[in-house]
C-alpha cells in the first residue's frame, strides 16, 4: 500500500495537479481572449503587479485593514499551509529518495507548529462561518468539504509524525488525503492558488489602467 | 466458583501465548543496535533500532560496509560505521550526507525487496524511528 | 393570473454567451469570505442585513442560473429582478475590497440582461428604453418639441444676454453639448443656464437634432441592443457635425 501511494499514486496526483493547472489556465487565458476582449485593452502590467503585491502584503489593502482579525488569521493560515510541506524534512527525504532533490528543510519542531497553526486556523475559519451572519449566507457544505480536504493532510500528517495509536493506518491516509489536495485543487475553488493572480491582474488593470483607481 | 474454571483458563493461555513472544524478543535483543550517531549532535526523531543480527544472517558485509578504496579493496576492518565517512555535511570526496546515507542503506533496500516482491524491513518514517521503543533511552 | 412562461432557451443561450474567462473564474474562486460585505452600502443601510452583502446576491441570482443551467421558474426570475434591479445599484465598489477583485456589479448587470430579455426589467426603464429605440430621447420628446423648446429658451436669456444664440446642428462647431432629455421636458431653464455659461465662455458649440439625450435607461435595464442604440446616436451626432469635444450636463 506504502509504494502504491508513494508510487504511481503520487505520479498520477502530481500530475493531474500540474497539468490540470496548465489546461486550466491555458484555457481560461484563450476563453478571455475570445470572449472578454475588454480584459486586454487596458492590460497594464504595472497596476497588475501592484494589485497582487498589495494584496499578498499582510494588511496591504484597505479591505483587510477593516478586517484585521481575520486577516492575521487567514495569513497564518495560507502561510504554514504553503510553507510546511514544501519545506518539511520528511517529504523533503521522500523527494531526494525518488527524485534526487531536495529543499532546504525545517527543523521538525518548527514544522510541527506550522501544522498545529494550520489546524487551529481551520478549526477558526469554520467557526467564522457559522458564527458571522454575512459569512453563513454565503457558506454551504462545499466550503466546509474544501476546509475539510484542505485541514485534512495536515491533521492526519499531524498525527503521523506523533505516531498516534496506529502509525501505518495515519500516514497512509495522509499520503492519500494529500493527493486528493492535490487533485482536487484543479477541479474546485482551491484553483484560486493561480487564478488569484489572474483575477487579481485584471481588477488592478480595470480600476488602475482605466480609471487610475487603486484596488487595494 | 463457576468462573475460577475460566479466569484459570485465561491466565494459561495469556501465559503460553507470552512465553514465545518473550523468549523470541530475548533472542532477537543480542544483535540489536541502537543507531544514534553522535555526529548527529541532537536527534530529531527517536534513533532507530537495528537488529545487525538478522542483517547479517542474510547479507553479505560488504553489502552495507561499503567502503572500498579505488582498486575494490576494504579501506578498513570491520565494523567501520557510516558516519566514519559519511559527514552531515556533505564534501567532494563523499557527496552523500549522513542523514542520506543512513536512509538510502536501510530504507533504500528495503524498498528495492517490496519492489522485488519480497519480504522486507520497514520503510515509513515511523516504523523505524519508533516513539514507544527508544523513548527510554533518547 | 397565470404566471407568464419562461424563455429557458433564450436564457441558456445567453449563459452559453456570457460565459467568459472572467465569470468562469470569479463564480469559480468566490471564497465566500464575506470581504466584501462592508464595501456595500446596501448591506450597512440595512443594518448589515445579510442578504445584502454583494457575493449573495451573486449567489442568488448568476450562480443559480449557472448551477440551474438556466432552468428557472417565473417565481425564481422575479426574485432575481429584486436583487439585480433593487439590492445593487453595481456601483462597483465592492471588487475594491475582494480579494480576488470579484466584479460583483458586472455579474449584476449581465443578469439584468438575462431579466430584461424576460421582460422582467422594472417598467419605467423599460418604457425610457423603448422611447430612446423609437424617438432618439428617453422621454419621447419630438425634434420639434425640442427645437421649439430651444427657441423658446433663447428668446427667454434675451434679455439678460442680448445676441445669444442656442445652434442646433450647427456643422464644424468646435463643441457639442449633450444633456439629459428630463432637462428638456421639466426644468427647460437648465438649457437657458448652460447656453449662457457656453456663451459667456465663448464656446463655438451646438446641440444636435438628434443624440442630444446622453442618457442611458437601456443600460440599467439591461437591455444591450437599446444600449448600444442610444450610445451610438450621440457618437454619430459627433462624427456628423465634427466636433471636436463632448460636453455633457449634469
Ligand atoms: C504525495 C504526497 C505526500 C506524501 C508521500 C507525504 C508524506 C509524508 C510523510 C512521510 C510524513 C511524515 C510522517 C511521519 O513523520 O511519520 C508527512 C508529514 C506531513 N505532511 Fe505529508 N505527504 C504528502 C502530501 C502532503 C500534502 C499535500 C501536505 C499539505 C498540504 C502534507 C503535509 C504534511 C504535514 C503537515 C505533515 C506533518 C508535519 C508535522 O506535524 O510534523 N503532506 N508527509
Ligand atoms: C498564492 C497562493 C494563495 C493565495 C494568494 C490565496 C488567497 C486566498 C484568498 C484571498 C482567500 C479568500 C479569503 C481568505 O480566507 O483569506 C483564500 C481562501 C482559501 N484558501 Fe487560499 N490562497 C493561496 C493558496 C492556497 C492554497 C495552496 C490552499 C490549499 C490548497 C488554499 C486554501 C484556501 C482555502 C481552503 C480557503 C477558504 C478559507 C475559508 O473557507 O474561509 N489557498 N485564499
Ligand atoms: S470578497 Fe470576493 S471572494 Fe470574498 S465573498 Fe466577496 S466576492 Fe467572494
Ligand atoms: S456593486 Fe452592488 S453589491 Fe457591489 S457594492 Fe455596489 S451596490 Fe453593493
Amino acid at each position: 500500500m506504502y509504494q502504491f501511494v508513494t508510487g504511481p499514486m503520487a505520479w498520477i496526483a502530481f500530475g493531474i495537479f500540474f497539468l490540470g493547472m496548465a489546461v486550466k489556465v491555458v484555457s481560461l487565458f484563450y476563453l478571455t481572449r475570445e470572449k472578454d476582449k475588454v480584459v486586454f485593452n487596458h492590460f497594464s502590467w504595472q497596476w497588475s503587479l501592484k494589485s497582487i503585491i498589495r494584496w499578498l502584503i499582510p494588511f496591504g489593502s484597505r479591505s483587510m485593514r477593516e478586517k484585521p482579525l481575520f486577516t492575521i488569521i487567514t495569513f497564518s493560515f495560507h502561510i504554514c499551509l504553503l510553507i510546511t510541506p514544501i519545506f518539511l524534512l520528511s517529504h523533503n527525504i521522500i523527494l531526494e529518495e525518488r527524485w534526487g532533490i531536495s529543499l532546504w528543510t525545517l527543523p521538525e519542531s518548527v514544522s510541527d507548529i506550522l501544522t498545529i497553526v494550520v489546524i487551529v486556523t481551520v478549526v477558526f475559519l469554520a467557526l467564522r462561518r457559522i458564527a458571522l451572519a454575512d459569512v453563513r449566507i454565503v457558506t454551504s457544505a462545499y466550503d466546509y468539504l474544501l476546509l475539510a480536504i484542505t485541514a485534512m493532510p495536515f491533521i492526519t500528517g499531524f498525527l503521523a509524525y506523533h505516531q498516534f495509536s496506529n502509525y501505518k493506518f495515519w500516514l497512509i491516509f495522509h499520503i492519500l488525503s494529500g493527493e486528493i489536495m492535490l487533485i482536487a485543487i484543479p477541479f474546485t475553488r482551491l484553483s484560486h492558488i493561480f487564478l488569484f493572480f489572474m483575477t487579481r491582474a485584471h481588477i488592478g488593470s480595470e480600476m488602475g489602467q482605466r480609471r487610475g483607481a487603486a484596488t487595494w | 466458583m463457576k468462573y475460577l474454571n475460566l479466569i484459570l483458563a485465561l491466565v494459561v493461555v495469556i501465559a503460553l501465548a507470552g512465553i514465545p513472544a518473550w523468549s523470541q524478543q530475548e533472542e532477537v535483543l543480542q544483535g540489536i543496535m541502537d543507531l544514534k550517531s553522535k555526529a548527529f549532535v541532537q536527534h530529531q526523531r527517536p534513533s532507530v533500532r537495528f537488529d545487525h543480527y538478522l542483517h547479517e544472517t542474510i547479507l553479505r558485509c560488504r553489502v552495507c560496509h561499503h567502503d572500498f578504496n579505488v582498486f575494490n579493496n576494504r579501506n578498513e576492518g570491520k565494523g567501520s560505521k557510516c558516519s566514519t565517512c559519511h559527514k552531515q555535511k556533505p564534501n567532494k570526496d563523499i557527496p552523500v550526507p549522513l542523514l542520506t546515507a543512513f536512509h538510502k542503506q536501510c530504507k533504500g533496500c528495503h524498498e528495492n525487496y517490496a519492489k522485488w516482491g519480497r519480504t522486507t524491513g520497514p520503510v515509513m518514517c515511523g516504523t523505524c524511528h519508533t516513539k514507544k521503543l527508544a523513548s527510554n533511552d533518547n | 393570473m397565470a404566471e407568464p412562461a419562461v424563455n429557458v432557451k433564450l436564457i441558456k443561450e445567453r449563459l452559453a454567451f456570457l460565459k467568459g474567462g472572467r465569470f468562469k473564474a470569479w463564480l469559480e474562486i468566490c471564497a465566500h469570505c464575506a470581504y466584501c460585505s462592508d464595501s456595500c452600502f446596501f448591506y450597512l443601510a440595512h443594518d448589515k442585513d445579510p442578504k445584502y452583502m454583494p457575493a449573495y446576491k451573486v449567489k442568488q441570482t448568476l450562480d443559480k442560473l449557472y448551477k440551474k443551467k438556466g432552468e428557472v421558474t417565473w417565481e425564481e426570475l422575479e426574485k432575481m429582478a429584486d436583487i439585480a434591479y433593487g439590492d445593487c445599484t453595481a456601483c462597483r465598489r465592492c471588487s475594491l475590497y475582494c480579494p480576488f477583485g470579484i466584479d460583483v456589479a458586472v455579474m449584476i448587470a449581465a443578469v439584468r440582461g438575462i431579466l430584461c430579455g424576460q421582460g422582467l426589467a422594472p417598467k419605467g426603464l423599460q418604457d425610457a428604453a423603448k422611447h430612446h429605440w423609437e424617438t432618439g430621447n428617453q422621454m419621447a420628446i419630438t425634434e420639434e418639441d425640442f427645437v421649439e423648446t430651444c427657441k423658446w429658451m433663447e428668446e427667454e436669456s434675451e434679455e439678460e444676454m442680448p445676441g445669444l444664440k442656442i445652434p442646433i446642428e450647427k456643422k464644424g462647431a468646435e463643441t457639442l453639448y449633450v444633456l439629459n432629455a428630463r432637462e428638456v421636458k421639466f426644468y427647460p431653464q437648465d438649457i437657458a443656464e448652460a447656453a449662457m455659461i457656453l456663451y459667456a465662455a465663448g464656446e463655438d458649440w451646438t446641440f444636435p437634432d438628434l443624440g442630444w439625450d446622453m442618457t442611458n435607461l437601456a443600460m440599467f435595464a439591461g437591455n444591450a441592443q437599446v444600449m448600444a442604440h442610444s450610445a451610438k446616436l450621440v457618437y454619430d451626432a459627433a462624427k456628423r457635425l465634427e466636433v471636436k469635444k463632448i460636453i455633457t450636463s449634469e
